[in-house]
């Protein structure tokens, strides 16, 4: 899913032919960690739903973890956004303008008018110089600075997030075995035959069905949980790339090679 | 400072552990339900031995509950930097913003010093409404900077 979504952003931002296109990629997988780290919510949900077959399981501690995630999901998704507004900022120009002293040039005649194209022209020139230095500068400014920090703290995330998954399935497989040792308890029970005997197995029936009913919960849960680990590993990895070309972000070759990187390292 | 190296290494050191406990306790629990199911073992047997395994599986819980909870102060650690850039890439993405302001204003600026200039050589009642609009656009402009 990820190479897709990855492949989608790559050829939807090559194909506008805009510059810093390895800035915007990479910036658009820390922007999905907004969305998606709502997500972060359901692991306290989850945990007090498990608790059935994990009673010591301390769930306020889940939602401690849960909040502070989500807390650096929102920081990591603020500062992805700051560096795709910048790269997409439109350059300065004159080009709607009319450039004072154009009546002067009326003596030229017809000429006049291509005089005045070719004068925006070398303005405009001078002025998206300028604009795509300065944010260049900046850019790299910023990359280079919180790189070590953004890394870490992505890494972390998606660390985070694979441990919770992994606590996840463990409360799933315990569910599972709880489930079964119900079912089985019913199983025995229908061969006894007596109104006890049935009214027993009526109730593990419903206890196993009940569990069953959390499992699958919990393999909901995951699933939006694993976007969220894949969006924080995809940015930590892509403004890592960033950093490695740190010299060269307004190249148009850069978007293939960080495209490259990240396909590389997941 | 931690680098994303190292903790790539802790997750998967635990989750390691954690997938090597989570998968024997399923074993084991799994050949306890075939021996149940072969008449080998009881119910209570069976029974004890997948609670023991339950047990088990709430190790690799707090386990891994642990070390997320760790990696999730390592992150907060790291958001103030972080905050920061994103407070220069926005100052930056205004500043953008500002010299364009500056470049419309000094551009108009130029045209209402030529408009009043005109007027001056050549007195005229619309080379002066001209220059007075002029002149109160770049008076605005400037204001609003």
């Amino acid at each position: 899913m990820k190479a897709a979504v990855l492949l989608a952003i790559s050829s939807g931002l090559a194909s506008c032919g805009a510059n810093f296109t390895a800035v915007r990629a990479a910036a658009a997988f820390g922007a999905r960690l907004g969305t998606q780290s709502d997500a972060l919510a359901s692991l306290p949900a989850a945990c007090r739903e498990a608790k059935v077959v994990t009673p010591g399981r301390n769930c306020d501690s889940v939602s401690a973890t849960a909040r502070s995630l989500h807390q650096v999901a929102t920081v990591l998704q603020a500062y992805a956004n700051a560096l795709s507004d910048l790269a997409n900022k439109n350059d300065v120009s004159i080009s709607e303008k009319n450039l004072p002293g154009a009546s002067d040039l009326k003596w030229m005649g017809s000429n006049a008018s291509a005089v005045e194209g070719a004068v925006k022209g070398i303005v405009n020139v001078i002025l998206q110089v300028w604009t795509a230095g300065y944010k260049e500068a900046t850019l790299e400014d910023a990359i280079r600075q919180a790189n070590p920090h953004v890394t870490v703290a992505a890494s972390a995330l998606s660390g985070a997030i694979k441990l919770e998954l992994e606590s996840l399935q463990s409360a799933h497989d315990a569910l599972a075995m709880q489930a079964d040792l119900f079912r089985a308890d019913a199983n025995k029970l229908a061969t006894v035959g007596t109104a006890e005997a049935i009214r027993g197995q009526e109730t593990a029936v419903t206890a196993a069905v009940t569990l069953n009913a959390i499992v699958a919960d919990l393999e909901v849960k995951s699933q939006s949980l694993k976007d969220v680990e894949a969006s924080a590993e995809a940015f930590g990895k892509s403004h890592q790339a960033l950093f490695d070309k740190l010299g060269r972000l307004g190249k148009p070759d850069l978007l293939a090679e960080v495209t490259k990187i990240i396909q590389g390292a997941k | 400072m931690t680098t994303a190296a190292e903790i790539d290494s802790v997750v998967k050191t635990v989750t390691g552990w954690s997938q090597q406990f989570r998968q024997s306790a399923n074993a084991i629990t799994q050949r306890a339900h075939d021996q149940f199911m072969q008449d080998t073992i009881d119910l209570v047997a069976y029974s004890r031995i997948a609670q023991q395994m339950i047990g088990v599986l709430q190790t690799c819980i707090e386990m891994t509950d642990g070390a997320a909870s760790m990696l999730s102060t390592l992150a907060l650690a790291e958001i103030a930097p972080i905050t920061q850039a994103t407070q220069s890439l926005a100052e930056a993405t205004a500043k953008i913003d500002k010299v364009q302001d500056i470049v419309t204003l000094a551009i108009e600026l130029v045209a209402a010093v030529a408009a009043v200039g005109a007027v001056v050589a050549t007195p005229t009642f619309a080379g002066v409404a001209a220059a007075g609009g002029a002149v109160s656009k770049v008076a605005s402009g400037i204001a609003g900077i």
